[in-house]
């Protein structure tokens, strides 16, 4: 029987709406009342998204048996498609999710506005560079009133697009635009006593705007970021802002600071995103070190509420005063990634130890300051580590002793290139001393090109530990 | 105690927290207050009423659903419950009928398990198995249905 024939709309329509618009796709097939009623649902078309999907293929063996692969799928949605979409969806639609847009242009982003497609509230089109700054810059204002999560990365927009964000987009929340080459600081707006306008406006045009409450800012891999775009971020959105990346930009840690000190008065930033920070001071620029070791500290007073924060890349700017610095201030502290730092050791871990307890992710690779003693207390004080990463370290086995007798919660734990370990550590990590230790927990164990470490410990591992557990190892020389 | 009374004149009793699920229900007790007499449900045959009945009497204890209006991802439909499952598990036709009368009563989370159950009946399938599980005609043309495809060249190579 019919369901589409013998049950009213409502009920036609709610269950089509458990389908996706693939599936949908196929029902289309079914006869013309099943074609012409989906066509005409708006609703069952509101959620565009399409990108990368896994599909199982069945592949044959040497042996002629059959074995089923996944492999990854791509589609491509063009232009005549959105148009296709747009039409059916109209006014309804709500999300546009392309993960990775190569072949869609202005023309197809246009029909968005021919169609009155006026309630978008999640535009996301990736990696397509046919889109121009001018044509997204006009379309904005015709079909942007909703917008609330935009992610624009690896396309050629430009400022234009950006400010036409800042001007019709109320909701905005959350922006995405790494890898956008051509995006500068004049993206985004002056903040002035007299009001807020922007790099092209003259003075006298300053105007009452009010700009979105925005959450999160991407702006990873923008060559043209630098500190004055910060500057005038934390300016424009420090009231709201929770998190922030601009790693892989021209960002210096003045940048950082200055961050810091504009959120000092209206702080809410959990979460700072900074990972490899290119601190891009060409040759024989480099600013005075005291500098910028101030300006870190500033930061670390200025962001208590602070949960995560990467702040890595070789570099000798994290030292022990900012662990230290950041471990008083910021007790609620949960992840940190400050791999690399050459000047970060034991005084760094033990500040952490007595402030914060509730550290769960840590990564100290590579500060080779840092020896057993510090690791020693840091197990002791953050007992609910769930994570950490110490490759590369000249630690030795009583520290992996001091690991399996107080981590409690221990998953992932990472000791590649430690060549002073042995096994015995290892067995330590896993057993402690009264046989517990973290065996139940670990779900990964790595001590690749740790060479005094024998290669028996590995089937000894497997034995004891989760059998999804993952063991990498490898021996050998380095 | 609550009596309700099915489009062919059998009468069912049930009690007051197995009847307001139906939101129908729920307004008419709040409306009329209680009485003796019992409520006419003129559009539910009585072999339905008693199934609606049984998934009533198995829910009277969950805490009213959640009202989703946020919907912009596809619904969820398959995190049916087991005693769902199998309650559900009926022919064509009286998943019709409790549909439409779920809808009728008003039983949100009724009619969510039969929208889900139907849903799961179509995904997955060529249009052709499709037309096969509800005894559909195929009334294209061929040309028709290649324009479809090129209408919906997006969905291809899946």
């Amino acid at each position: 029987m019919d369901p589409v024939e013998r049950l009213p709309n409502d009920i036609s329509i709610a269950i089509f709406r458990h389908l996706s618009i693939h599936e949908l796709a196929e029902c289309m097939l079914v006869s013309r009342r099943w074609y012409y009623a989906l066509d005409g649902w708006a609703v069952l078309w509101k959620n565009i998204d399409m990108g990368f999907h896994h599909v199982g293929v069945q592949k044959t063996n040497a042996d002629g048996s059959e074995r089923e692969e996944t492999t990854v799928k791509m589609q491509l949605l063009q232009d005549q498609h959105l148009k296709v979409l747009a039409r059916r969806a109209g006014p309804a639609l709500a999300r546009i999710a392309l993960f990775f847009a190569p072949l869609l242009s202005d023309d197809g982003l246009q029909t968005l506005a021919v169609f009155g497609c006026t309630n978008i509230r999640h535009l996301e089109v990736r990696a397509s560079n046919r889109i121009s700054n001018a044509v997204l810059g006009a379309l904005i204002p015709k079909i942007g009133a909703h917008l609330e999560v935009v992610a624009l990365s690896t396309t050629d927009i430009a400022d234009y697009a950006v400010q036409s964000l800042w001007l019709s987009s109320p909701r905005l929340r959350q922006l995405d635009l790494s890898h956008c080459r051509y995006i500068t600081c004049d993206a985004f707006p002056v903040v002035g006593a007299a009001g807020i306008r922007f790099c092209h406006e003259a003075a006298a045009d300053q105007q009452r705007r009010t700009l979105p409450g925005l959450q999160s800012l991407t702006l990873r891999c923008c060559p043209q970021i630098d500190d004055r775009s910060v500057r005038r971020i934390t300016a424009a959105f420090g009231g709201t802002l929770q998190h922030i990346d601009v790693s892989l930009t021209r960002t210096t840690v003045l940048g950082l600071g200055a961050l810091a000190m504009g959120q000092r008065a209206k702080t809410e930033l959990r979460d700072v995103g900074m990972r490899d920070i290119d601190f891009g001071m060409a040759a024989g620029a480099r600013r005075e070190a005291g500098l910028e070791g101030r300006s870190l500290l500033m930061f670390a007073t200025g962001v208590p509420q602070l949960a995560r924060l990467a702040l890595c890349g070789e570099n000798d700017t994290v030292t022990d005063e900012f662990v230290a610095a950041l471990a008083r201030q910021c007790a609620g502290l949960q992840v940190l990634d400050i791999h690399d730092s050459l000047r970060v050791g034991d005084d760094g871990l033990r500040a952490l130890a007595q402030q914060c307890s509730g550290l769960r992710d840590l990564n100290v690779s590579g500060c080779m300051e840092c020896t057993t003693s510090g690791v020693i207390e840091l197990v002791r004080g953050c007992v609910d580590l769930e994570e950490l990463d110490l490759s590369g370290l000249r630690i030795e086995d009583a520290a992996l002793s001091a690991i399996g007798d107080h981590l409690r919660r221990l998953s992932r734990l990472s000791l590649d290139l430690c060549w002073r370990i042995t096994q015995a550590g290892i067995r330590a990590v896993v057993e402690g001393s009264n046989g517990l230790g973290c065996v139940f927990t670990l779900t990964e164990l790595s001590f690749v090109q740790c060479s005094r470490v024998d290669e028996s410990v590995v089937d000894w591992c497997r034995q004891r530990l989760k059998p999804e557990a993952i063991i990498r190892c490898r021996f050998g020389d380095v | 105690m609550v009596k309700l009374q099915s489009s062919d004149n059998e009468e069912f009793e049930v009690g007051k927290n197995v009847a307001v699920q139906s939101v129908l229900i729920k307004n008419l007790l709040e409306d009329l207050g209680e009485s003796e007499e019992a409520i006419p449900l003129p559009n539910v045959t009585g072999k339905v009423l008693k199934k609606v009945i049984e998934y009533c009497e198995h829910h009277k204890d969950d805490p009213p659903p959640l009202r989703d209006d946020y919907d912009d991802v596809p619904k969820r439909s398959d995190d049916i419950e087991p005693w769902d499952e199998k309650f559900i598990k009926v022919d064509q036709e009286l998943l019709f009928e409790i549909l439409l009368a779920s809808n009728y009563m008003d039983i949100k989370p009724l009619l969510d398990l039969g929208c889900k159950t139907v849903a799961n009946m179509i995904r997955g399938k060529t249009p052709d198995e499709i037309r096969k599980a509800f005894n559909i005609v195929d009334d294209f043309t061929p040309e028709e249905k290649e324009q479809i495809r090129k209408e919906n060249e997006w969905a291809e190579d899946r």
